[in-house]
């Protein structure tokens, strides 16, 4: 065939893409290890990326905007692309409320021209987890409004205090909007409200999506499939960099205990509508002595935001995040295992490079960097050295 | 009403009433009619009082005017000049139009808040409870309640949406063929028929002259569908209906064409075939591409051209129009002005090297500028990682006793044998395992009627009183600390209303909790010690204010 002579070809004019050339087999005759380390170092770069010692909105308010137009009712994404969406949505708001224990979520989903909300603003996971278990048989139809969507939920983000972080994550199918007025001044009003859109489309690069994410400082991105897909909406779990508009005061907060000794039975404010049962077992806001039957919640009462240590110590990991390890190639180095799995490394491995951490001088291989840099959020060899690990000023 | 300075627009003689003559008025604000020898009005409306106006339709000797009220009253009025039944007829439709006019003038006023208020109960049922628990027993008033509490359920309802024109909605109306009587059907809803009404108004206005007397709903739209808008070429059989439409819509359009400027970005020259003057203006009036000599070509392409235009000129409409209700609404005998955004040529000039530097810059393939982030300094790490400590200093040990304390303490630890009968006294014990045990804490403490058993009506006015008291402490708590006087007032009363709402409903419900149910007074220790937490902030900052 001539295609393969003739490299100066167009891409179209090409007639097969020969994607299997890309994968080769390694030494063992394995192909996993190479589509995987694929993967990996498109991680590691990313990871790169990332900057130390930057201002971080930690108290996040964020909204989902769903589309459910005609267009989410496509088969590319299997089984359809509203479903793929809605299982990756439903990991998505675990892991936020898991990550984020002081931010709130919201849902909105637009569809035959109008938005309308679907779940509040709240960080009580369960609720959201619902919702999205309606959604699932919501049929697609119409037209989505971008302009109504977010006049929505500007008209719930403007109301709340300059310190928090207020974002829109809206996930976009269609290939047009359907709006009633000029969308340029909602994206005005957008800006000056503070707020941080971004997009993530499933079609095709839109021009208004563009404008308006990179307008407000947001994030636009197309996915390729699937798996590319559930990235892209899970890179919105970092908290964003804080925007130079952004005030920092100091924020009250309450602590609860668990055990009250001598506290009196009461009925628990945020299951009222159910009839919750008359007892002692829930936490007590320390001002106001109202219960509460799961943390983190925001008093309804007097307004305090109740949480306990763990949850503020999540957040811990962006404040001393921990520094990149070194690259060494696997000759020069000296020790046999890999300080954190103990495996053989050795030239036959798969391996290339080591990676040493800078403080404790351990090595480690590449998959334990990776799980250290995107989980654990601490060294190993740093933490079990007494030496490193000592705070104290003696 | 004498009293009142209202200009009568319009006046007719001859109408009657309740079988009485008199003479019907017009005005700005309301329609009023007088009988012959009086002075006063005997009917006088409001519009927005109106809620629709029937005629009596066309073969009737009576030529009436029916008024529709909101609360389906109705005031019906009889046309009855001497010079005839055509002079009555012509009298009515004046009326009948002034009054469509006036009605929609005055419509364009906020929706009326009692309705909203309304609404916003039904909807809210959580509200509705609310309402009945605080207003009626007159804790709070009816202004304060609406003020502050509904305030905060109008914010979740969001905002009023109002639904585009999509770009295909004449195409979408797929029309069905049955296959035996070559009769056609076409499906239409209310949002298809509202979304012609936005993109023409010409044929809104058409429909209200023409239906519902002059022909039916299902008659204009056939005929809609027959005319030019929906196909090429139009079934001429009666078609004086759209015909003047379409004479309308080509003086919009050759006024629209007219209006688009000399802009030398977007040189439209390049797709008409053929050699071109460079007279702009001439060949716009055409503005379209000759597609050979065919003219019913032409004459689609512009009918399309047409449509987009209209659905772009729809959109923009409800915005300005917004503006001019604003406007009008301020000065509701004032002329409005002319057209507020005229684009000035030199604009387009001056703006032309942006311009031009916007289409050669891509920003894809720059270099990647960072985007301003704001660095964060930690200063003094230590107080991240350890808790607020005594700042006691610890003396170091010398080493040599390091080392003896080391063994002394191997020592002990090799030598050490269990002693279990010096341990602990067995009963002593037993009441403190007792003590800790989370059962034995619960019977305890409830008491009488076990919390989890307690009698379902009990229990639900007991949530709805857990629920009223807590908004009232909400707005409490909201007040501090108070900065502003109005803050320090509402704080004030705030204070009193929770002593009133303690004594009215909260002692009441304790002593019928007591008496009928014979359940533990203790049930609403709990509500009464947030009651008393809240007035000991209260008299604290009270003392502390008027120090």
């Amino acid at each position: 065939m001539n295609d393969e002579d003739d490299p100066k070809e167009y891409r179209w004019q090409s007639g097969y893409e020969k994607t299997w050339e890309a994968i080769q087999e390694d030494d063992s005759g394995r192909l996993e290890p190479s589509v995987t380390d694929m993967i990996r170092r498109a991680k590691r770069r990313k990871l790169l990326d990332r900057e130390a010692s930057v201002r971080l909105g930690i108290m996040r308010h964020v909204f989902i905007i769903l589309d459910l137009s005609q267009a989410m009712a496509e088969q590319d994404l299997k089984p359809t692309r509203q479903i793929c969406t809605l299982k990756i949505l439903d990991e998505f708001i675990r892991e936020f409320h898991d990550q984020n224990p002081i931010s709130q979520l919201g849902i909105i989903a637009t569809q035959n021209k109008v938005a309308k909300r679907h779940s509040d603003l709240s960080n009580n996971p369960q609720r959201h987890l619902d919702c999205i278990k309606r959604l699932h048989e919501l049929p697609c139809r119409g037209e989505p409004s971008m302009q109504n969507s977010l006049e929505f939920a500007l008209s719930s983000l403007k109301h709340l205090p300059p310190h928090t972080s207020r974002e829109i994550l809206i996930i976009y199918a269609a290939l047009t909007t359907c709006d009633p007025g000029e969308i340029e001044a909602t994206i005005q009003k957008v800006k000056d409200a503070n707020i941080r859109v971004s997009v993530v489309g499933i079609s095709a690069e839109l021009h208004v999506c563009k404008m308006i994410s990179k307008d407000t400082g947001g994030s636009f991105s197309v996915s390729i499939n699937d798996l590319h897909l559930k990235e892209l909406i899970f890179e919105h779990l970092e908290p964003p960099p804080a925007s130079v508009k952004m005030d920092h005061t100091l924020i009250k907060v309450g602590f609860p205990h668990q055990v009250n000794t001598d506290a009196r039975p009461a009925l628990c404010m945020c299951h009222l509508d159910d009839l919750p049962p008359l007892n002692t077992r829930g936490y007590y806001c320390p001002q106001c002595t109202a219960k509460y039957c799961d943390l983190p919640a925001e008093c309804r009462v007097c307004g305090l935001m109740l949480v306990t240590a763990p949850h503020l110590a999540r957040s811990y990991r962006h404040l001393f995040p921990l520094k990149h390890f070194e690259e060494v190639p696997i000759e020069e180095n000296q020790s046999y295992h890999c300080y954190g799995c103990l495996k053989h490394l050795t030239e036959a491995a798969s391996e290339k490079n080591v990676y040493i951490c800078r403080i404790c001088k351990q090595v480690f291989c590449f998959e334990c960097d990776i799980f250290l840099h995107e989980t654990v959020h601490s060294c190993p060899g740093c933490a079990s050295n007494p030496a490193i690990s000592q705070y104290s000023s003696t | 009403m004498s009293g009142e300075r209202e200009d009568i627009l319009l006046q007719v003689n001859h109408v009657r009433y309740k079988k009485n003559n008199g003479q019907l008025y017009l005005s700005q604000t309301r329609v009023g009619w007088m009988m012959e020898e009086s002075d006063t009005f005997t009917v006088s409306v409001v519009y927005n009082d109106i809620r629709t106006q029937k005629i009596s339709p066309e073969g009737k000797p009576k030529v009436q005017l029916q008024i529709v009220l909101h609360d389906i009253s109705s005031h019906t009025f009889q046309f009855c000049n001497p010079e005839g039944r055509d002079k009555q007829v012509v009298e009515r439709n004046l009326v009948k139009e002034r009054l469509s006019q006036l009605m929609n003038q005055n419509k364009r006023q906020p929706p009326d808040e009692l309705m909203q208020k309304k609404r916003m109960l039904d909807e809210n049922e959580q509200l509705q409870q609310l309402y009945r628990a605080l207003v009626p027993t007159a804790i709070i008033s009816v202004e304060e309640f609406w003020k502050e509490i509904a305030s905060q359920y109008k914010q979740t309802m969001g905002p009023q949406q109002d639904v585009g024109v999509s770009g295909a909605f004449l195409a979408d109306i797929k029309p069905q063929t049955d296959g035996n009587n070559g009769k056609v059907q076409y499906n239409l809803t209310p949002e298809i028929m509202a979304a012609v009404f936005k993109t023409y108004p010409t044929v809104k206005k058409k429909h209200s002259d023409y239906v519902p007397h002059r022909m039916s709903e299902s008659e204009f739209w056939t005929r809609f569908f027959q005319s030019h808008y929906y196909s090429v070429h139009t079934t001429s059989r009666s078609e004086n209906v759209f015909s003047e439409c379409a004479k309308s819509d080509d003086k919009e359009w050759n006024r629209d064409v007219n209006s688009i400027q000399n802009d030398p970005l977007y040189d439209l020259n390049d797709i008409y075939d053929g050699e071109r003057v460079h007279s702009i203006e001439s060949d716009l009036k055409v503005a379209g591409p000759k597609a050979g000599s065919n003219i019913i070509h032409a004459t689609m392409i512009k009918r399309f051209n047409q449509h987009s235009l209209n659905i772009l000129k729809a959109q923009n409409y409800s915005e300005k129009e917004k503006i001019m209700d604003e406007i009008a609404a301020k000065n509701p005998n004032g002329i409005p002005n002319g057209d507020a955004n005229q684009e000035p040529d030199l604009q387009l000039h001056k703006n032309k090297k942006v311009r031009i530097e916007e289409k050669l810059a891509y920003e894809d393939l720059e270099n990647k500028t960072n985007t301003e982030i704001t660095s964060l300094t930690i200063h003094q790490k230590d107080r991240y990682l350890t808790g607020p400590t005594e700042d006691t200093t610890t003396h170091g040990l010398p080493p040599r006793q390091v080392l003896a304390l080391q063994d002394q303490l191997r020592l002990a630890v090799d030598n050490w044998n269990p002693n279990l009968h010096g341990s602990q006294d067995s009963d002593l014990a037993y009441r403190t395992l007792q003590c800790f045990s989370e059962q034995s804490r619960r019977s305890r403490n409830s008491g009488g009627i076990h919390g989890d058993h307690l009698p379902g009506n009990l229990h639900k006015e007991l949530t709805q009183v857990y629920s009223s008291a807590g908004e009232l402490l909400r707005h409490f708590w909201s007040c501090f600390p108070p900065r502003t006087p109005q803050l320090q007032e509402k704080l004030h009363k705030m204070h009193e209303t929770l002593c009133k709402y303690h004594t009215v409903t909260i002692r009441p419900f304790h002593e019928m909790a007591v008496n009928d149910y014979n359940c533990n007074s203790t049930i609403l220790d709990h509500l009464i010690g947030m009651f008393s937490i809240a007035n000991t902030k209260f008299e604290n900052w009270k003392a502390r204010n008027t120090r």
